[in-house]
């Protein structure tokens, strides 16, 4: 007999969603849903108010890629009055959208995407001194994996994940499943990128308040 | 601990009171905390990621325990709504309850589910804030209602406040800023019990003064020099922006003087008025954005005073004389706001 798996909340993401999953016998899905399980009305908001304003609330459609909302329905409504920008304003938005997809990025892949393949557990089985040998073979410059600093990382998460307090925000996930394919070192490197990636985070985004005053959520 | 002085001159406390904050902090067991998303668009979550005084990092790994988020949470589905169940087990009556987002309720309740069994956030949410030992509405969405519950509000959304007979600690901002959110969480460490409040329950250290205060252009206010349209000579001064719709006379919040990501800049700075993110429905009392609400200040919510009367009495005076000053220019927006 076929089976329903549901997936709700699904994690690490914006906004709330919903994923249904029919699977077979032979463990072959059968058929797959996808819901998001949030409606708000932006839209419908929008409607009838000072199209200037505008941006500023579809800009809240996403915290996380905060500048896109913004800058699209900035030229939304430019395009439907027909308004030419200076030069400088294309040159500031340019600035703040890749300031954006940088952030965004770093964000996405390490500590939204990164769990799902970086096994934090098996990280601590790690040797130290071989995994900082082996951040070279990916990358000429590696960061925050010399021996010192993956020791570091290996005793703050020890000593995180070993006390009388669990996890937190890392417990009841699918450590030691056989879908993460990578070594204790390479998941070590992993996790000391994670915690590298929430300081770097930190310094793009004030790339972007430079031009937009704050971040998330610009106003200029 | 490098920080623990600059958050004590923060939160307005003696300098005295910097070895205590920094041993608080320490001896504490970390703070369990229950960080719920309702109707929002993840904006404060990622607000609290910029928190660089204490970094976020450390505050993850050292001082709190996020029992429950779903944005950093490895765990999914039932994974994570067991998670979920356990934290308001295990610290009943202990853990904190941050919710970021306003609630659909009413007919429109089911708008927003979470979880397999599909349950409302009302649901999760006022289960969640039965035990806990203190709220905080994070962000105005969680506060007021904020953009979902602007007019026409078709989702029925409203505050956290409104679906609880706890306690709410009201932290607004779209998104407030990252010392905000940590350093309310750091009071509550220090001191263990709720900040003193203003009328809209938001914490005096934070929102005590009005944006306009201590605004960095309010000298180009004093003196009558105003930008008049964005791009003009008084723009490229760095004139006041009263005149192309700043709120910051109407709003009370500390962003003049904190900023935002680690003080690189805030609004005003980067040369766009201010918003009045942080005053109760603000989408609809405080737009057209790029417009000075002039004669239209005697029908916002607040009756034009503002949650500090006898302050603002006096502020008003004055704008009232600029507004007479500025008439000619405060031409009324083409487009208003919807009326509920």
């Amino acid at each position: 007999m076929s089976k329903r798996i549901v997936v709700d909340p699904i994690t690490r993401i914006e906004g709330h969603l919903r994923a249904e999953v029919i699977v077979g016998d032979d463990g072959i899905v059968e058929d797959a849903f996808v819901s998001s399980t949030l409606w708000r009305g932006l839209e419908v908001i929008a409607k009838g108010r000072d199209p200037r304003d505008v941006p500023l609330i579809m800009q809240r459609i996403c915290g996380v890629c905060t500048y896109s909302h913004y800058l699209k329905s900035t030229m939304a409504v430019e395009d439907a009055l027909g308004i030419k920008i200076p030069y400088n304003a294309e040159l500031v938005r340019t600035l703040m959208n890749a300031s954006l997809f940088l952030h965004d990025h770093v964000i996405h892949f390490y500590h939204l995407h990164g769990v799902d393949w970086i096994d934090i557990v098996s990280a601590l089985d790690a040797d130290v001194e071989k995994a900082s040998k082996l951040a070279f073979k990916y990358s000429d410059n590696p960061i925050n994996t010399g021996e010192n600093d993956l020791k570091k990382v290996k005793e703050t998460v020890a000593k995180f994940a070993n006390g009388p307090q669990g996890m937190g925000p890392f417990a009841n996930a699918y450590w030691g499943h056989e879908t993460y394919k990578l070594t204790p070192e390479q998941n070590l490197i992993g996790l000391a990128h994670y915690l590298k990636a929430l300081e770097m985070q930190r310094m793009i985004a004030q790339m972007m308040a430079i031009f937009g005053g704050k971040n998330p959520h610009p106003q200029v | 601990m490098k920080w623990a002085g600059a958050i004590t001159a923060m939160l307005a406390l003696p300098s005295s009171f910097t070895p205590l904050m920094a041993e608080a902090v320490k001896v504490a067991d970390r703070l369990p905390i229950i960080w719920l998303h309702m109707a929002e668009c993840t904006g404060c979550s990622e607000s609290l990621l910029r928190s660089a005084n204490p970094s976020i990092d450390s505050l993850i790994f050292d001082y709190i325990s996020l029992e429950y988020h779903e944005t950093l949470m490895a765990a999914a589905g039932w994974q994570a709504e067991e998670n979920l169940e356990q934290a308001m087990h295990k610290y009943k009556g202990r853990y904190i309850l941050m919710v970021e987002g306003g609630i659909p309720t009413g007919d429109q309740e089911y708008f927003l589910t979470i979880g397999a069994h599909g349950h409302s956030g009302k649901e999760s949410a006022v289960k969640a804030s039965e035990n806990a030992a203190a709220i905080f509405a994070i962000g105005t969405c969680s506060a007021f209602g904020g953009v979902q519950a602007a007019a026409p509000n078709p989702t029925n959304a409203v505050s956290l406040s409104s679906v609880t007979h706890k306690p709410v600690i009201n932290v607004p901002g779209c998104p407030p800023s990252e010392k905000n959110i940590v350093g309310t969480l750091l009071h509550y460490l220090m001191y263990g019990t709720l900040p003193a409040l203003d009328v809209y329950n938001r914490p005096k250290w934070a929102y005590r003064l009005r944006i306009h205060d201590l605004c960095e252009r309010r000298g180009h206010f004093d003196a009558g020099e105003f930008v008049e349209q964005f791009g003009d000579a008084g723009a490229k001064d760095g004139y006041c922006l009263y005149k192309v719709g700043c709120k910051g006379p109407y709003t009370f919040n500390n962003c003049s003087k904190q900023k935002f990501n680690q003080g690189t800049s805030w609004p005003v700075q980067a040369g766009h008025g201010c918003i009045g993110c942080s005053e109760p429905d603000f989408w609809d009392v405080m737009g057209p954005f790029e417009e000075p609400l002039g004669d239209a200040l005697y029908q916002t919510v607040f009756g034009g005073l503002g949650a500090d009367a006898t302050a603002d009495k006096i502020g008003i005076a004055l704008l009232t004389a600029t507004a007479v000053g500025i008439a000619a220019h405060a031409a009324l927006a083409a487009v208003k706001p919807p009326k509920e």
